[in-house]
């Protein structure tokens, strides 16, 4: 367990990395477009698409960092509410489904990259689109993984207070 | 039977916590499961967010707002708004409103609000002998106040989910939240004048020096709204520039971040917000095309036209019903959920686009300080540390002139529509994402 968790955070710091200059090249990027076209009337005609597939890397890497900060969107209405130790079982409950569902997408975000390897099609500068497209099933793969230690440190925390009550 | 099964189990499993995106797409891929679609169309219809044109402001704007949280813009939005109103009965209270909502288009109502400008404001305005319940309601109130002023986040996402252009959309929001604005600027007023606030005197110099001292972030709005409606660039280019522009400011000019060490985090932090509602509307394409498809808007339409005869009553019957969403769901995840199958039911009754989309997100904003479970109740309590049964009491005046300004904003259509037909923005089908593929 502890070297998944050591791997999962040596991720996240690459994750840190990665997303500082991704954003960093976004705004420079289309900053830079928009000086091109307003005073050259001139532009690189590969950053729009690029720059729109750099927010969808941004987009992974950021949810990827919810999972482990555990700050995703939910509609939590009834969490609000109920007991410490039910909250606990509900949380092991939500990780539990959170991998099995997640393990869905990757399933169905490895096939969709495959068929695009198949097709060679290319997205921009030469770089085939299932390039740009590793980073949905290597996303959903990082969600995952974090969902499964979420589950398994949930699941370890309910097992002790259920020894301290008893 | 097992249909029935299934939406329960996953409604169950929803209000247990379990993350948004992974419910829909959960409930995405049992459909197509069940009329034998493969799995990997709901990626198919996620990557097709990477065709949206306006995809690209989502993360400047977002970026540009934390920023500006994290540096001085709230200290020195807020000595310029009490130069500026300081003297005028109820005056502090103003400077609330009108700096929150400046910063909430900047940051979209993530809650940001209520720590960066709450914090700052909620001393000022106990010091001034405001009560304690009014000041904690109108901070509360404030953290979303400002979310239909451009360029917010909520704006943003409905225009790309609903097809409607951003550049109409940023137009359209201007005088209702103005109205908002006013509304709750009479109870300002009228409190101040009632707790005998004192009031400061007007200083020019004083004005003077909290413009120079400001004068780099104030016109940001402007340069926003001239380049965007001045024609100098669209709605993306605006956000790449307000980006560039703020990271400027504030990491040189300012010197209110540094680089080293603020930067890394405020990105993360913001991205982490960005991530959070990219994979939500990604997950969301799938099931929505499914239930496009599956003519689902199409049923509920005539299952409404049984029961609701006009357009009156349909917009009475909409206003309930997204109270009831937004006091259980953040602004973002019932914009991707809900608008795709209002919209064809708004069109059916000859509800413009614009209108829905400033009735949608009135709403929304209202549900934010609704009891049980609205978000700004909670971030409110945890940031000023008050039990959240006393902020139910203290937001029911505010939250009365929020449907009062909703009621308004519904029935009067031309509110939303007036500036559009000024300006003369012709409704050109937008690039949302349906039209992309």
């Amino acid at each position: 367990m502890k070297w998944v968790r050591s791997f999962s955070e040596l991720i996240s710091r690459l994750e840190n990395i990665l997303l500082v200059v991704f954003v960093l090249f976004m705004i420079g990027l289309s900053f830079t477009q928009v000086i091109l076209r307003n005073f050259f009337s001139s532009g690189f005609n590969w950053a729009d698409i690029c720059l729109r597939n750099i927010v969808l890397w941004v987009g992974f890497m950021g949810a990827s960092l919810a999972t482990r900060d555990n700050r995703h969107i939910t509609v939590d209405a009834l969490t609000n509410f109920i007991s410490p130790r039910f909250k606990l079982l509900a949380e092991v409950l939500t990780s539990i489904v959170s991998v099995g569902i997640g393990s869905i997408f990757v399933w169905a975000s490895v096939s969709f990259v495959r068929s695009e390897y198949e097709s060679e099609s290319l997205a921009f500068l030469g770089i085939p689109f299932w390039v740009v497209e590793i980073i949905i099933p290597v996303g959903f793969g990082l969600i995952t993984l974090r969902f499964f230690l979420k589950a398994m440190e949930d699941f370890s925390k309910l097992i002790t207070s259920e020894n301290a009550s008893s | 039977m097992t249909t029935l099964l299934f939406t329960l189990g996953f409604i169950a499993l929803a209000l247990l916590g379990t993350p948004l995106f992974m419910i829909i797409g959960g409930v995405a891929f049992v459909c197509f499961y069940f009329v034998g679609i493969d799995p990997s169309a709901v990626i198919v219809e996620m990557y097709r967010i990477a065709s949206a044109p306006t995809l690209l402001t989502i993360p400047l704007f977002t970026f540009a707002g934390y920023v500006m949280a994290e540096s001085g813009t709230p200290k020195r939005l807020i000595d310029v708004a009490k130069a500026c109103v300081g003297w005028v009965p109820g005056g502090v209270a103003i400077v609330t409103l009108l700096t929150c909502a400046f910063f909430t288009a900047f940051t979209g109502a993530s809650g940001v609000t209520i720590i960066a400008m709450g914090g700052l404001l909620y001393p000022i305005l106990i010091s001034e002998k405001y009560s304690e319940k009014f000041s904690l309601g109108i901070v509360t109130t404030c953290g979303s106040l400002g979310l239909l002023f451009p360029p917010s986040l909520p704006l943003i996402l409905y225009g790309l989910v609903a097809q409607v252009s951003i550049d109409q959309l940023f137009i359209a929001g201007i005088l209702p939240g103005i109205l908002l604005i006013i509304l709750l600027s009479f109870y300002s007023v009228y409190q101040g004048i009632s707790f005998h606030v004192p009031r400061s005197a007007f200083h020019f110099k004083e004005l003077g020096r909290a413009l120079w001292v400001a004068k780099w972030e104030i016109p940001l709005p402007l340069l926003i709204l001239v380049g965007i409606y001045g024609g100098y660039f669209t709605a993306t280019e605006a956000a790449s520039v307000t980006a560039f522009y703020v990271l400027i400011i504030e990491g040189l000019i300012y010197r209110d971040i540094s680089f080293t060490k603020d930067l890394p985090r405020i990105i993360r932090e913001s991205m982490i917000l960005v991530g959070s509602i990219l994979i939500i509307l990604g997950s969301a394409l799938g099931f929505t095309n499914y239930l496009i498809d599956e003519q689902v808007p199409m049923k509920i339409l005539d299952l409404m036209k049984v029961y609701i005869t006009s357009k009156i009553m349909f917009l009475m019957v909409l206003n309930i019903f997204l109270i009831i969403v937004g006091c259980m769901m953040d602004i973002f995840s019932a914009i991707i959920v809900v608008v795709p199958l209002i919209i064809p039911v708004a069109k059916a009754f000859d509800v413009d686009p614009l209108h829905l989309g400033m009735i949608f997100l009135t709403n929304l904003e209202i549900g934010y300080l609704t009891p049980p479970v609205g978000i700004n109740l909670f971030i409110s309590s945890m940031r000023f540390r008050k039990p959240v049964l006393s902020l139910y009491r203290v937001t029911i005046p505010f939250l009365l002139i929020l449907l009062l300004a909703l009621l308004v904003i519904t029935y009067v259509p031309e509110l939303s529509t007036y500036l559009v037909h000024v300006f003369e923005l012709n409704s050109i089908h937008a690039p949302g994402l349906q039209s992309a593929f």
